[in-house]
């Protein structure tokens, strides 16, 4: 792999960025002396400074302080929907590649869910539980499962007709473990793909549903509640809706950039 | 001698700047006449796929032609520009594939395959062209040639599809067609009469053929004059009943004796069961 | 562990595998006579005895390799019946089909797409044991050695993938898979098709040795007949999904009688300057 080209030198900075967020969110209470959630109305609307790095909010919260805290509540979301979407998809994925009969009932299925745009689908679903962390976290999954499970199960049709499948049968493979040893391994490169892609995708949904006001609740800072909260003063207090938004722009391409280079990666012939 | 259709001297083949031992096709020759077949034999690895390639002006890069000479009718192809190749191929000199799935557009109907050609190198109408095409599928006999030419690829077999490329190489008239496996994937039975068709079209229409194949029966049916190729190097040219009866080199009696041998009549009963293949690599090894 | 009390131990002598009335139908959209199925194989039956080797040769179309994926239960045959050691074959489901596929092992003709690319050697040749649980996990590796040194090729293969090999090498890996469970019957579909001519004489002088020394039963599925007339004893003849005439090897081929035999032997290339 040669460092130097110029995808692969994004890829890094990219990787770095990601690696820098995750660390600081992590330890944003020794970063930040600041309360993400005490309010100091005689601090508020105040301009970028040496002290309130991203300015303040209408609230008089620091802006900086709360990204950091953002940061944690968006990167839990990314990482647990996309855990989540890859198990159930990957599971309906290949019993609806394998079994033919079940992929009709399964697909029709996953057809309905994908019909529904991702944001409706997830905003009615807040709608009927608790605005909490879990709540989101299944909101957004659920539209995120079909597009693994069309991946995966088109990935095990290929496969279902290659002659190592026949030949696991005639060796007394189970049906498990055909899928399992022969199957899943050959889908694990694609898949590798679609997990960054899907976690981009939670995250800027929570994003959505928090800016929405549907999300988790105004005081917990999520990177989509402090752009909510900036926006009736965004005339005259642009800093709290412009730079948690290009913190969470930044995210999202890197993520996605890691996705590409993830695929350039697993890519069997290597074309470059 | 100067009558020859196509004449190779010299022919070597490699990938960008290597040189010598490390090149893929090393040292051709051959010289062939008008109305003849010479055929190339090997095995994979032997280098006839790039040296027909190389004739026709294909190899695409890294791949090149890096010594030698290719005249065709006197003219040179090596070196010649991508123009004047494209100028004669397919009208002076024509190329047959081995898988007859591929190498029609499935989305083009025969008769327009057959026409383009035509079509593109003497400027005549498509009427015109398609006119010629009916003569060259009756001629193969191909049956219904006129409605066949509406048909799609997919409609017709194996078989059909190679006739259709037989035809499709003999529409302009070449000099030489540079057959490659031409027969491998079909049938025994269609194997046999489309290798028949080809020597009836070379006795007509005086075409010289190039052969390739792996398989020494077809090369002894088809060919007057054939080439062992073994990793690059010819290793033995000459008739083709004197080179498969009398082999000289030790990869040709190798290869010789590497298949099993077919047997008719009362020869047949006397088979035994026990015998073994030679083993060609470690005869090889011990030279 | 395989239940060997549901499996009678094969009688001396008598046929490893009968086959008879193999039927296989498609359903298709049209066909010639206007109906809605299309027959690929048509009453098929043939025996093989221990240690022998029966061919069926044929060109595209004759269902010679339908009939080598019904016998592996592949593919369910519309109707008819297969024994093997005596045992109706057809009947078994489930685990205990799955348990009695030790005794029935396939070689197919792409050593290239029947392997798996992602497994090594060791994993691909032992998965046969593993899943018949012929041998506890920690011998694995020994026997997938034992396997490697039958047909050839050297121990240091064990950690390798499948595309450091060639073709001739592959289809080795695929023989002692094939042999791993010991098998009475081994299935060879065009094995030897998509091989040089002397990357097949080895294998052909290979799977000669391994039926010397197991007694292992050959159905050779091919469309070359002199491969077919170096390897076999019995010979069957497909076309169009019927059985046009079969005979010891010796007989057919020296003296064929029906007329489409005696088209195919006729369309052997070489025949003028080899006889």
């Amino acid at each position: 792999m040669k460092l130097l080209r110029t995808r692969n030198i994004l890829a890094l900075v990219c990787a770095t960025y990601l690696l820098l967020l995750v660390l600081s969110t992590l330890f944003a209470a020794q970063i930040t002396s600041f309360d993400p959630k005490a309010m100091a109305p005689l601090q508020r609307l105040q301009a970028p400074s040496m002290e309130h790095w991203f300015g303040t909010d209408s609230f008089g919260r620091d802006v900086f302080t709360r990204t950091l805290y953002g940061g944690q509540v968006s990167l839990v979301v990314g990482v647990a929907v996309t855990l989540l979407a890859l198990l159930v998809g990957t599971t309906i994925g290949l019993v609806s590649g394998y079994f033919s009969a079940l992929d009709k009932v399964l697909m029709r299925i996953m057809d309905g869910i994908m019909s529904m745009p991702g944001i409706v689908l997830a905003v009615a679903l807040m709608a009927l539980f608790n605005a909490d962390i879990k709540t989101v976290v299944i909101a957004i999954t659920i539209p995120e499962i079909p597009r693994v499970a069309r991946l995966v199960r088109s990935v095990v049709l290929t496969i279902r007709e290659q002659e190592f499948v026949q030949a696991a049968i005639v060796t007394g493979c189970t049906v498990p473990q055909i899928l399992y040893r022969h199957i899943l391994p050959n889908a694990a490169g694609p898949l590798a793909v679609q997990a960054t892609f899907v976690c981009a995708s939670a995250i800027l949904l929570e994003a959505y549903l928090s800016f929405l006001g549907v999300g988790l609740p105004q005081e917990t800072p999520t990177w989509g509640n402090i752009m909510s909260g900036g926006r009736l003063s965004v005339q005259i207090a642009f800093w709290a809706i412009l730079y948690p938004g290009i913190v969470l722009a930044l995210t999202i391409l890197s993520v996605n950039v890691l996705g590409d280079s993830i695929r350039d990666l697993f890519d069997p012939k290597g074309k470059k | 001698m100067s009558d020859n259709v196509l004449e190779v001297r010299g022919l070597s083949i490699a990938v960008g700047g290597e040189e010598g031992d490390s090149a893929l096709v090393r040292d051709v020759n051959f010289s062939l006449a008008e109305g003849k077949t010479v055929g190339i034999v090997g095995e994979s690895g032997s280098g006839k796929t790039l040296t027909s390639l190389a004739l026709m002006g294909l190899l695409s890069p890294p791949l090149k032609v890096t010594a030698g000479s290719i005249r065709l009718a006197g003219e040179e192809l090596v070196g010649a520009p991508e123009q004047r190749l494209r100028a004669l191929r397919g009208n002076r000199m024509a190329m047959v594939f081995q898988e007859p799935m591929t190498s029609l557009n499935p989305v083009l109907s025969i008769g327009y395959q057959l026409s383009e050609a035509l079509m593109v190198h003497s400027g005549c109408s498509r009427k015109e062209a398609l006119a010629k095409a009916v003569q060259l599928l009756d001629r193969v006999r191909i049956p219904k040639a006129r409605e066949r030419l509406r048909s799609y690829p997919h409609e017709l077999s194996g078989g059909m599809r190679q006739r259709v490329m037989i035809a499709m190489a003999m529409m302009c008239d070449p000099k030489v067609i540079v057959a490659d496996e031409p027969t491998t994937a079909l049938d025994v039975t269609v194997q046999a009469e489309v290798l028949m068709l080809l020597k009836d079209l070379q006795r007509e229409y005086r075409t010289a053929v190039v052969f390739i194949s792996h398989d020494l029966g077809v090369i002894g049916d088809v060919c007057d004059e054939v080439m062992v190729m073994y990793r690059g190097d010819v290793v033995e040219t000459g008739a083709v009943a004197e080179v498969l009866q009398r082999p000289r080199h030790a990869y040709t009696a190798a290869l010789l004796a590497a298949r099993p041998a077919f047997h008719r009549g009362a020869h047949a009963l006397r088979l035994d069961k026990r015998t073994r293949l030679a083993d060609l690599n470690s005869m090889m090894e011990a030279t | 562990m395989p239940n060997t009390a549901a499996m009678p131990a094969p009688r001396a002598g008598a046929h490893v595998l009968e086959a008879r009335n193999l039927v296989k139908d498609y359903k298709t959209q049209k066909s010639e006579d206007g109906s809605k199925t299309f027959r690929a194989v048509d009453g098929v039956s043939f025996n093989l005895a221990r240690g022998q080797t029966l061919s069926i040769v044929g060109e595209s179309g004759s269902g010679k390799s339908t009939v080598a994926r019904m016998v592996m239960r592949l593919i369910e045959p519309t109707s008819g019946q297969v024994d093997i050691d005596g045992r109706d074959w057809l009947a078994l489901r489930g685990s205990a089909l799955r348990a009695a596929r030790r005794k029935l092992q396939l070689v197919f003709q792409d050593p290239y797409s029947s392997i798996n690319p992602r497994m090594k050697v060791h994993q691909i040749v032992s998965e046969p044991l593993r899943n018949f649980g012929l041998c506890p996990a920690s011998q694995l590796k020994d026997r997938a050695a034992e396997l490697l040194e039958k047909v050839g090729l050297p121990t240091a293969a064990l950690e390798r993938y499948p595309h450091q090999f060639s073709g001739g090498q592959r289809q080795r890996i695929v023989i002692a898979r094939a042999l791993a469970s010991e098998p009475e019957i081994i299935i060879c579909d065009e094995a030897v098709s998509a091989l040089d001519v002397s990357i097949q004489a080895q294998i052909l002088n290979l799977l000669r040795d391994i039926q010397a020394k197991t007694d292992v039963a050959f159905l050779f599925i091919s469309h070359d007949l002199a491969v077919v007339q170096h390897i076999s004893d019995e010979v069957l003849v497909m076309r169009k999904g019927q059985v046009v005439e079969r005979g010891d090897v010796r007989s057919l081929f020296s003296a064929p009688k029906h007329e489409y035999t005696v088209k195919l032997l006729d369309s052997v290339p070489g025949q003028r300057v080899f006889s």
